[in-house]
C-alpha cells in the first residue's frame, strides 16, 4: 500500500482525546473500562486497566490477572498460540466488553499470564474506532467508527 | 436473612488454602504451557484478599432464590478461576468443589460438598454439577466452544464469551423484549429480581458506585444490537 494524495482534504470529527506524554517511552497508552457479561448481558465483573494502542496487534492482549476481577473463567476459554516480536506465548481467548468512545464494544481478548504491556489490538476495537495520533505532541484522538 | 444455600462456607484461611490447592494442585489440566504462571499470579492475587464470608447469604447473586435453589447457577459456574471446573472434569474427589467468582471486584468463594460424585466420576461437567444442584438431575453436557471466524493471524481463532456454560435468570429474555429494555439500549441496568428497573447508567461502575447498598446487584447490559441470548 502506498499513501496517495487525496483528491480533497478529508475532515473527520474526533470526539475523544488524551495525552500520553507521561507514558513510558511516550507509548500511546490509554485507560479503558472492561466488563464481562453472560451471553444475555448479565454483568459478571468489571475492571479498569491501561492498554497500549497497538495497530500491529491482531487481537487485544491483557494480563490474565484481570480475568479474575472480570469474572471470566479462563479454564473454559480456548487456548491460543500468539506469535509476536518477542516470541510465542499461549493465551486464553474470549470476548469482553470495552468502553470505547462512549459505547460498549465486544472486543476479542487473549488473556496471557504476565502480559506487559497490555495491548489494544485491532479485532473488535479498531473496528469500532477512528484513531489519529499526533505523536509529536503525544496526543491521541479517537471517535466512534 | 434468607436460608443458607446448600453450600458450606469456609473461613478465609481454609478458602485460601483450598483455592491454592485447586489452582496449583495436580488435578488441574495441563492447560497452556504458561498457565503455571497464571496460577501463580492468581495465588498472589488471592493472598491477603479479604473474603467477606460473613456476608455470604445477603450477597448471593440473584440467581439463587431464598431457599438456595438456583433459578440459575451458571454464573457461579463460570465466575471463578476454574478450580471447580478442573476438579469436576477430572473426577477427582476433593471432598468439595470450590467455587468462587467476583462481584464488584471482591472475590467471593464457597465450597460445595460433592452430593453427586457420580456426576464427576462419569465425566460430568460443570454444567452437570449445577443442574444437579438445581435438583434437576444429571443435566446435559456443556456445549463445546466453537471456532469463530476472523480474529488474529497469529494463532487459531476461537471466540467465546466468558460464560457460555451459563444459565440465566428465568424471565430475563422476556424483560429484554419489553419497551423498558428497548428504551435502555446501550446502557447498564440495575434490576430487581423480578425485573423492575432500579437505575441505569452508562457504565456498570457508575451503577455500582451509585448503589453501594446493593449487595447482590443484578446488572444487565442491554445490547442495542439485540444479540443477547437470554433463555
Amino acid at each position: 500500500m502506498s499513501l496517495l494524495v487525496l483528491p480533497a482534504p478529508a475532515t473527520v470529527t474526533m470526539t475523544h482525546g488524551g495525552t500520553y506524554a507521561n507514558a513510558t517511552n511516550r507509548r500511546p497508552t490509554i485507560e479503558v473500562d472492561l466488563a464481562a457479561t453472560s451471553p444475555s448481558g448479565v454483568l459478571l465483573g468489571t475492571a479498569r486497566t491501561s492498554v497500549l494502542i497497538d495497530s500491529g496487534a491482531d487481537v487485544t492482549m491483557l494480563n490474565s490477572a484481570h480475568a479474575l476481577t472480570l469474572g471470566v473463567d479462563l479454564s473454559v476459554c480456548p487456548i491460543v498460540q500468539i506469535g509476536g516480536i518477542g516470541g510465542n506465548v499461549s493465551g486464553r481467548r474470549t470476548t469482553v466488553k470495552m468502553h470505547l468512545c462512549g459505547r460498549w464494544v465486544d472486543v476479542l481478548v487473549d488473556f496471557v499470564p504476565g502480559q506487559n504491556p497490555q495491548l489494544l489490538g485491532r479485532e473488535g476495537a479498531f473496528d469500532a474506532l477512528l484513531v489519529t495520533f499526533a505523536h509529536r505532541f503525544s496526543v491521541v484522538f479517537a471517535a466512534q467508527s | 436473612m434468607p436460608d443458607m444455600p446448600p453450600w458450606d462456607v469456609v473461613d478465609h484461611l481454609t478458602l485460601i488454602e483450598r483455592m491454592d490447592h485447586l489452582v496449583h494442585g495436580d488435578e488441574l489440566d495441563a492447560g497452556a504451557p504458561n498457565e503455571r504462571d497464571d496460577r501463580a499470579d492468581l495465588r498472589e492475587r488471592s493472598r491477603g484478599r479479604v473474603f467477606p464470608v460473613g456476608l455470604h447469604v445477603q450477597s448471593l447473586p440473584p440467581f439463587w432464590d431464598r431457599n438456595g435453589r438456583g433459578k440459575a447457577c451458571g454464573r457461579q459456574a463460570v465466575g471463578g478461576p476454574g478450580g471447580h471446573v478442573t476438579s469436576t472434569h477430572q473426577g477427582v474427589s476433593l471432598g468439595a468443589a470450590a467455587e468462587c467468582w467476583s462481584i464488584r471486584g471482591t472475590v467471593w468463594a464457597y465450597t460445595r460438598l460433592h452430593r453427586k460424585t457420580s456426576d464427576f466420576r462419569n465425566g460430568g461437567t460443570t454444567l452437570n454439577t449445577y443442574t444437579s444442584f438445581n435438583g434437576q438431575g444429571g443435566g446435559t453436557p456443556a456445549p463445546e466452544f466453537g471456532q469463530a471466524p476472523g480474529a488474529g493471524a497469529t494463532g487459531p481463532t476461537g471466540s467465546t464469551g466468558p460464560s457460555e456454560r451459563q444459565f440465566e435468570p428465568t424471565g430475563l429474555s422476556d424483560w429484554l423484549g419489553t419497551d423498558d429494555a428497548r428504551r435502555l439500549a446501550g446502557r447498564w441496568v440495575l434490576l430487581t429480581n423480578d425485573f423492575r428497573v432500579i437505575d441505569s447508567r452508562e457504565t456498570p461502575k457508575e451503577l455500582l458506585d451509585a448503589h453501594p447498598e446493593e449487595r447482590a446487584p443484578f446488572i444487565v447490559y442491554v445490547d442495542p444490537s439485540g444479540r443477547q441470548q437470554a433463555v
